[in-house]
């Protein structure tokens, strides 16, 4: 179970002005949970998916991890906790590097790295294992440069990175945003099976009202830093894309 | 114009400086290509661990032991120029031209201007020429001992799963962190592993010179530049291992050019330098248009996700 309490975020944008991104948010995910995160531009999807990661510190607040407080560990320090996809197909992998590296650093993520070779005989069989459901035909490509996949092949392969070692939280920032409609569709559904496959939790953020009520079993919208609305499993069936954008409405009027 | 000796200068001359800055180059690539910085202080570590060595040598040390002093004190100058952007924030460029700068001031105190190799001292060149008795080719073999030591150790270091960390930060420091890599652990040791390989390089050419002053070295950071460059020319870089063995090459080459241009009788040595500069220009002209070629041919051969939906 991983808790968000009270959280604030602010951003000093000048000595008399701040952003107060985040606002008094809280939050409880439960394992297992799938939820997709929507809201406009500026209401902090991405500074929560930032807080949770470690790659900003909350200006208030404490975020648990199975009741361990992890508020004060850096990114890299909770990287055993966290699985991550960024919009970017760049920012996940290294393109300088072969496909077999990318993955050997990924295979050590949160485990002590030591003076032994990187790149393992028995582990290039295991990624091979890996690759070859994703239907690619990456398997036999592992000697090759990163650099030389496409945009869809590069994210998959950062989320068989992100959960080649199951982590407690898999968050995905629009990771299928980048991409054309048809690749999009893959990733979407080769993430959805890799999350039910492993059991994994995650929180996804999508600009994409269908794929939020398509996929996971919660979904919650954010506006301007507070959770307006939380829909479970049952109720988020019943929905429309036409009832979200009707409850963003509401909510910007009460504003 | 005596020709003989010009062509006993070539024979000898660009072997031995070409195996010392192939080491440079090395120390150069690790923080200028594997960490992304470009690292000033290269400029007054080389001196300073020519000047400590012989120093030391001159006051009763082990020729080896001062190598291995000198090499250390350099990996303590890497650690403080990393330390200078960890710790204080300061922007990569600018940690190294301050410790640059600072260097400056052990480098006249200790060697006052000028240190030279005190009769009846040994370096370890001469250590080893009592065996074979011939002064060139126990410099080339003790150098390409050291050079062949080096670039192994580096290669096998950037192997394990440590040295992929430390490649892995400099490449992308986003991944890094997200896969649990503390990158500014690995910016340290980074720098610390490039400036010891400089300091080696310098304890090296201070042995074989038997002699530095305190402004030589002025430069060193541009030679090693060219020479990775030049490598990179010579070679499509294509993997980790092709371009140490580039470095190595690279070196050789770059120093053969530079010995002809010298022996141009016409050529005034005063501008070397100028020279120098000219020379990396070029290299690194060359170089970019080669990337910028390879990137057009890339771009049309771009893998596309869905080639069929793309339309002109």
């Amino acid at each position: 179970m991983i808790e968000l309490r009270n959280i604030d975020k602010d951003f000093v944008v000048s000595k008399t002005e701040t952003n107060h991104v985040l606002k008094n948010l809280s939050l409880t995910i439960n394992d297992g949970d799938f939820i997709t995160l929507i809201g406009s531009n500026g209401s902090g999807k991405s500074t929560l998916l930032n807080t949770l990661a470690g790659s900003l510190k909350p200006t208030k607040g404490e975020i648990y991890f199975d009741g361990v407080n992890v508020s004060k560990l850096n990114d890299y320090q909770r990287a055993d906790l966290i699985g991550r996809v960024f919009q970017d197909p760049n920012l996940g992998t290294i393109g300088d590097i072969s496909i077999e590296e990318n993955l050997a650093i990924a295979f050590k993520r949160g485990q002590k790295r030591t003076l032994s070779w990187a790149l393992k005989k028995n582990n290039l069989a295991l990624y091979q294992k890996y690759l070859t459901p994703l239907n690619l035909g990456l398997e036999g490509r592992l000697k090759e440069k990163m650099s030389s996949l496409s945009g869809g092949q590069r994210q998959a392969v950062t989320l068989l990175m992100a959960t080649i070692r199951k982590p407690k939280l898999l968050l995905l920032d629009e990771h299928t945003a980048a991409l054309d409609p048809k690749t999009s569709r893959k990733i979407l559904s080769l993430t959805d099976n890799l999350i039910k496959d492993n059991q994994l939790t995650a929180l996804m953020i999508t600009h994409n009202m269908k794929d939020a009520l398509k996929y996971g079993n919660r979904l919650l919208m954010l506006q301007e830093g507070r959770i307006i609305a939380d829909y479970s499993k049952e109720e988020k069936e019943k929905l429309s894309v036409d009832d979200l954008y009707q409850k963003f409405d509401e909510a910007e009027d009460l504003n | 114009m005596n020709w003989s000796a010009v062509f006993q200068f070539i024979g000898t001359d660009a072997p031995t400086q070409g195996l010392i800055w192939a080491i440079v180059a090395l120390g150069v690539y690790l923080s200028f290509k594997i960490l992304n910085v470009a690292d000033m202080s290269v400029d007054s570590l080389f001196p300073f661990a020519g000047i400590v060595s012989l120093t030391l040598i001159n006051v009763g040390v082990p020729a080896l032991l001062s190598l291995l002093i000198a090499t250390l004190l350099g990996m303590v100058v890497g650690f403080i120029n990393a330390a200078l952007h960890v710790y204080l924030k300061i922007n990569p460029l600018l940690a190294s031209i301050i410790v640059m700068i600072a260097l400056y001031t052990p480098n006249v105190i200790i060697s006052k201007g000028n240190v030279t190799l005190a009769e009846n001292m040994n370096t370890i060149f001469m250590t080893f020429d009592n065996i074979w008795n011939n002064m060139i080719a126990t410099k080339i073999v003790v150098l390409a001992l050291f050079v062949l030591g080096t670039f192994i150790l580096i290669y096998w270091f950037f192997g394990t799963e440590i040295g992929l960390s430390v490649r892995a930060s400099g490449k992308n420091e986003t991944m890094a962190k997200a896969n649990g890599i503390n990158t500014n652990k690995t910016y340290i040791l980074g720098l610390v592993i490039s400036d010891g390989l400089i300091a080696l390089a310098g304890s090296l050419y201070g042995q074989m010179s038997k002699h530095f002053s305190a402004d030589a070295g002025r430069g060193s950071i541009v030679i090693g530049l060219a020479i990775i460059f030049l490598g990179e020319v010579i070679f499509a870089n294509k993997s980790f291992k092709m371009s140490l063995i580039s470095l190595a090459v690279g070196g050789l080459i770059y120093w053969l050019i530079i010995d002809i241009i010298i022996e141009i009788p016409s050529f005034n040595t005063n501008y070397l330098n100028l020279t120098k500069a000219l020379f990396m220009t070029v290299i690194i002209g060359i170089y970019e248009l080669k990337k910028k070629l390879a990137k057009k041919k890339n771009h049309q051969e771009m893998p596309k996700d869905n080639p069929e939906e793309v339309t002109a």
